[in-house]
């Protein structure tokens, strides 16, 4: 390997010398297999002995409710059953171990036109089937998650395979290592063309051409490192004078620019695209690659270096970087339990990165010990005993995660088991992007690779926002989606959304449980309180609604009619549950 | 401060005491001058380009040694124009000469919009639509040789988009809560007590920064005109029995309703939300029962979308109880990496069909005079090319439009493409600002009635550049 450092050279020599002494375990780790991380760290409420009982034990189904809710895609009625009386540690054993589920092989089966074309919108409304009838719920969970991160967005481009095969590395990768990840993601044609170095070519002198810096900029920015140096626990580092310091200068773009040049499509020619170059991960061409030496973040990439072995390096850099652990918990910890993580949480998360292990309360070890092992740095996302905790009796309430509105539709449809999984067969789930009259929001469709929200994000005029608290999914909230989400849900809950078919009825919910307690109002809103947002509504709120079904008119004329009537109010009270700020808050 | 202080002081005398408390005030010592002009009506209004639009392929040089030396550092991007081609949108004989009132300013230097924004360029040579050149954030005015010294005081995160973008709305990076078009807004509530807060500053795309103020937060109308909640507003949803009226009249009270005692701040920002939600779109709605459709038609763009819903409002503003308004549209695909030939001309078309569509309509409802239309952009892009695309700049080009705009002018300097002088950065050719934002805002504050101390408590950094009016709103400039 050609590599010279200028900063971190110890660092890199003491890495390898460690590995090299542990007989290996990846040839990526810069942290040796370190003392297992206990959750909560110390001094919490698990930290230190042997708790009769950790707080990851899940005692009640309003409980359970709740963890499905931050876990997955909502929780079955099934599931919330069988997880009661379960420690939460030993069903993400439980989920690390089940099969994968990838969508690009069933995308690929679907019916084509003479031409060999899909429909459109078939990897959208795929989709939507995908993650609310997978069994491997928390892959899927994670690999959503992945795609807030490392944001792929068919915006530009409607190739649905190469949006499908994306979907797969990061479902993949999902319980893997970031570092792996990195590199799928960084010779996948997906990511090659949004973020335009696909083609990238080497500099020229004589035209005065450079290389394109797309790609180099942004894997630093929201991929890895972030702008400024980190600590452990996510805040800034300062300089001597108070100041943050930044993490890279615009030469380190410039130099990494050149390590992005030179992939294009496999089983091509550079410049011309062939059959299926969109589902297979690109490769190198030399000729096209940039022969000059490449300095960034403290390392030079000798000049002659190849490229694969240029970018192998690069990532190797990217991912020793301190920043990385601290950078990508905050965001991870905002995907499913904490819009505002704490100090101390993100530094739990940040550790087991770090270490590659993280042991819950109960004694039960994550991960392979190798720095950047996802499923350590997962358990520690949602194992964190704090996230447990029951708010104390008096005072506000300020923890806790707004849900993306994704999550919440996929909820409702695992709620209440919905039957005809076909989501092709529903108009308006083939494009949610509109705010006005959808979710306004729809996987791997974002604006832009900064996501539908940004993680920092603090909305002005808010409670929260005064009290500096970041929301970043309140960035998509505003008149026209609450009118837009409240009128989308509607239609599904009354099952009278769109079908392109309509001898099919998809998407049906599966309402019986609930039209048994049509003659008691009360105990039915709380069914649906303790079944969507675990017991979270508050009273006045539960009152008001019950008050509202009981005004709906039962016709007794007919007992067709009175059927309609009771489904009416069943339809009213899910649609308004569904509505709740405490649906939408999961804490 | 001393406005803010009084702003608070009005708030806690409310609104019905406003006029009999004036005389006390003044009294009191507080200056006529703080008040902002909210005669008559005005209204401003924002494109945001996303993505950070190349300038050099926008407003283009025309004369021979001008457009030679552009192309010159822009192979690549000229050739994938295919610039030799009599048929090419770059070829010199087809970019569209703007004839400027002020030549004289420029020596022998001339300059063109291409065809895609002839739209625009009518609009220029009727005198309706200004350009104002390498526009940037600024804290002072920089040169290259301080740079170079490091003695130049800089924007953070120069080239980082939602850190520019951020710069550009607030003079702040990402994370700064308020923008200078929700502190223009805030002055004039504050003078104007009559103006509905609601409808002050009003975006038709996303949550920006840009209006943010204080006192003033956005309200958001939709592309597809105002929607209400079908749950109780449309009555084939629960059905046509006497009893789903008043389970209908509750629904709507309920969502509505701010106050479910909840402990969750989170929670409590929720029910605030759709609250508002379902007052304001209503309020909204009533206002609109009022409009007829225009006659002008608006192209099908996402950009013209929006604009058609700002030209909506402002047929309604008389039931909107406003004198100023603030609106933010947006549009994405600016961000030319790569096949900038191909994707900026699409970009291009919408941007002029919106702006010319909806100088059609204000015409036709008499507003065009008590309008501006303006330009802004995460960044301009580097004049050296990367084969067929550009990258993260700094000082860009802009435009701005209205029947008061002092338009077939050119505002600022156009720097020639000679990418290793010391109006560029030293890698790349990046336009070091040679206008700033704050400069550019002001110019449209002051016609917009805002005072000199209400400008400088908007906009943290005018005090640090000699002019605070370019002149291209019609003031005096200084």
């Amino acid at each position: 390997m050609t590599i010279m450092r200028t900063r971190s050279a110890a660092a890199i020599l003491a890495a390898s010398l460690m590995v090299a002494a542990c007989g290996g375990g990846g040839g990526d780790s810069s942290v040796p297999p370190g003392t297992p991380v206990a959750g909560g760290g110390s001094g919490g409420s698990g930290g230190g002995g042997t708790p009769s009982e950790p707080a990851s034990k899940i005692d009640t189904e309003l409980e359970a409710t709740r963890f499905l809710a931050r876990a997955t895609f909502g929780g079955s009625k099934a599931e919330i059953a069988s997880l009661n009386g379960r420690d939460a540690a030993d069903w993400l054993a439980s989920e690390f171990s089940k099969s994968t589920s990838l969508t690009l092989p069933t995308l690929a089966a679907q019916p084509r036109d003479s031409e060999g074309r899909l429909q459109s919108n078939r990897v959208d409304t795929l989709y939507w089937d995908h993650i609310i009838g997978s069994n491997d719920q928390l892959r899927q969970r994670m690999a959503f998650a992945l795609s807030q991160i490392v944001v792929y967005s068919d915006a530009a481009d409607n190739d649905q395979l190469m949006r499908a095969y994306y979907q797969d590395i990061l479902i993949r990768h999902a319980f893997g290592n970031y570092r792996d990840l990195l590199e799928e993601v960084t010779y996948s044609p997906a990511m090659g063309e949004w973020l335009t170095y696909r083609g990238n070519r080497k500099g020229d002198e004589r035209s005065g051409r450079m290389p394109d810096e797309n790609y180099a900029r942004e894997i630093l920015q929201l991929f890895s490192i972030g702008l400024i140096d980190l600590n452990m626990d996510g805040s800034a580092k300062l300089d001597a004078q108070g100041q943050q310091i930044e993490s890279y200068s615009n030469d380190d773009i410039e130099g990494l620019a050149r390590v992005f040049t030179g992939l294009s499509w496999a089983g091509g020619e550079f410049f011309k695209r062939p059959q299926d170059g969109d589902i297979q991960q690109m490769v190198m061409y030399p000729e096209q690659h940039s022969e000059l030496d490449k300095t960034f973040l403290g390392t030079t990439i000798a000049a002659g270096t190849g490229g694969d072995e240029s970018i192998r390096i690069a990532l190797d850099t990217i991912f020793e970087h301190p920043n990385v652990a601290p950078f990508l918990s905050r965001l991870l910890i905002q995907r499913f339990t904490q819009s505002d993580p704490s100090p101390a949480y993100i530094e739990n998360v940040a550790r087991a990165f770090e270490s590659g292990r993280f042991t819950a309360q109960g004694g039960r070890n994550f991960g392979s010990g190798e720095r950047g092992d996802l499923q350590a740095t997962l358990a520690a996302v949602l194992l964190e005993p704090t996230v447990f905790d029951e708010p104390s009796d008096a005072g506000t309430i300020s923890s806790g995660k707004v849900r993306e509105p994704i999550l919440r539709f996929a909820h409702w449809a695992r709620a209440f088991d919905i039957s005809g999984l076909d989501a092709y067969n529903e108009r308006r789930l083939a494009d949610t992007r509109s705010s006005d009259s959808a979710l306004g929001q729809q996987a791997f469709s974002s604006p832009s690779v900064f996501n539908f929200y940004r993680p920092g994000y603090i909305a002005p005029g808010t409670n929260a926002g005064d009290q500096n608290i970041t929301v970043p999914e309140f960035q998509i909230v505003n008149e026209s989606s609450s009118v837009g989400y409240l009128n989308f849900m509607t239609d599904f809950a009354f099952d009278r959304a769109s079908q392109r078919d309509r001898d099919i009825d998809t998407y049906k919910p599966d309402y019986s449980d609930e039209l048994a307690m049509v003659d008691d109002p009360a105990g039915l809103v709380d069914h649906l309180d303790d079944l969507l947002t675990g017991g979270r509504m508050s009273d006045v709120e539960k009152a008001d609604i019950v008050d509202i079904i009981s005004t709906v008119e039962i016709r007794t004329n007919s007992a067709e009619n009175t059927a309609a009537d009771q489904e009416d109010m069943v339809q009213t009270a899910v649609t308004l549950v569904l509505n709740s700020p405490s649906y939408a808050v999961i804490y | 401060m001393a406005n803010i202080s009084r702003r608070h002081v009005l708030a806690g005398l409310g609104t019905a005491g406003f006029a009999s408390s004036m005389s006390t005030m003044s009294g009191l010592g507080f200056n006529n001058a703080w008040a902002a002009d909210t005669g008559g009506y005005k209204a401003m209004i924002c494109i945001f380009l996303k993505g950070g639009m190349d300038g050099a392929d926008t407003v283009l040089p025309y004369d021979q040694a001008s457009y030679d030396q552009l192309r010159s550092v822009r192979t690549g991007l000229f050739n994938s124009y295919n610039f030799n081609s009599p048929t090419s949108t770059r070829n010199r004989a087809n970019l569209l000469r703007m004839s400027l009132d002020n030549a004289g300013d420029f020596g022998g230097r001339e300059f063109a919009l291409p065809q895609e924004l002839a739209p625009l360029h009518s609009m220029f040579e009727g005198g309706d639509l200004a350009v104002v050149g390498n526009v940037g954030p600024l804290i002072e005015p920089t040169t290259r040789q301080r740079m170079d010294n490091g003695s130049a005081i800089l924007p953070r995160r120069l080239f980082s988009h939602n850190d520019q973008q951020s710069t550009w709305m607030s003079f702040g990076v990402e994370g700064v809560s308020r923008g200078w078009g929700g502190r223009f807004m805030d002055q004039v509530v504050a003078s104007a007590p009559n103006q509905n807060r609601i409808f002050s500053a009003i975006s038709a795309t996303s949550n920006d920064v840009f209006l943010a103020g204080e006192d003033v937060t956005q309200f958001k109308v939709g592309s597809g005109g105002i929607q209400e909640p079908n749950l109780y507003a449309n009555r084939g949803v629960l059905g046509y029995n006497d009893g789903d009226d008043a389970a209908r009249d509750k629904i709507r009270a309920f969502l509505a309703k701010r106050d479910f005692q909840s402990r969750s701040l989170l929670e409590q920002d929720i029910s605030n939300s759709t609250a508002k939600a379902v007052d304001n779109t209503e309020q909204f709605a009533q206002a609109q029962e009022n409009a007829t459709p225009f006659a002008t038609q608006f192209p099908g763009t996402r950009l013209a979308g929006q604009m058609r819903s700002v030209a909506e409002t402002i047929k309604i503003r008389q039931f909107l109880n406003v004198s100023r308004q603030m609106f933010y549209c947006s549009t994405g695909g600016y961000d030319t990496h790569s096949n900038q030939a191909n994707s900026i001309a699409g970009r291009h078309n919408e941007l002029a069909g919106a702006i010319a569509a909806f100088r059609e309509a204000m015409i036709e409802i008499g507003e065009w005079d008590n309008v501006v239309v303006f330009t802004a952009s995460d960044f301009g892009r580097t004049v050296i090319d990367n084969g067929n695309g550009t990258d993260h700049g700094w000082g860009g080009h802009h435009f701005v439009a209205g029947g008061s705009v002092q338009g077939r002018r050119l505002y600022g300097e156009i720097p020639f493409a000679d990418v290793d002088s010391d109006s560029y950065t030293r890698s790349r050719g990046r336009l070091l600002p040679t206008t700033s934002v704050e400069q550019y805002a002001a110019t449209m504050g002051s016609w917009f009635g805002l005072n000199t101390s209400e400008l400088r408590a908007s906009l943290p950094n005018l005090n640090n550049f000699n002019s605070s009016d370019l002149g291209f709103m019609g003031g005096v400039t200084s």
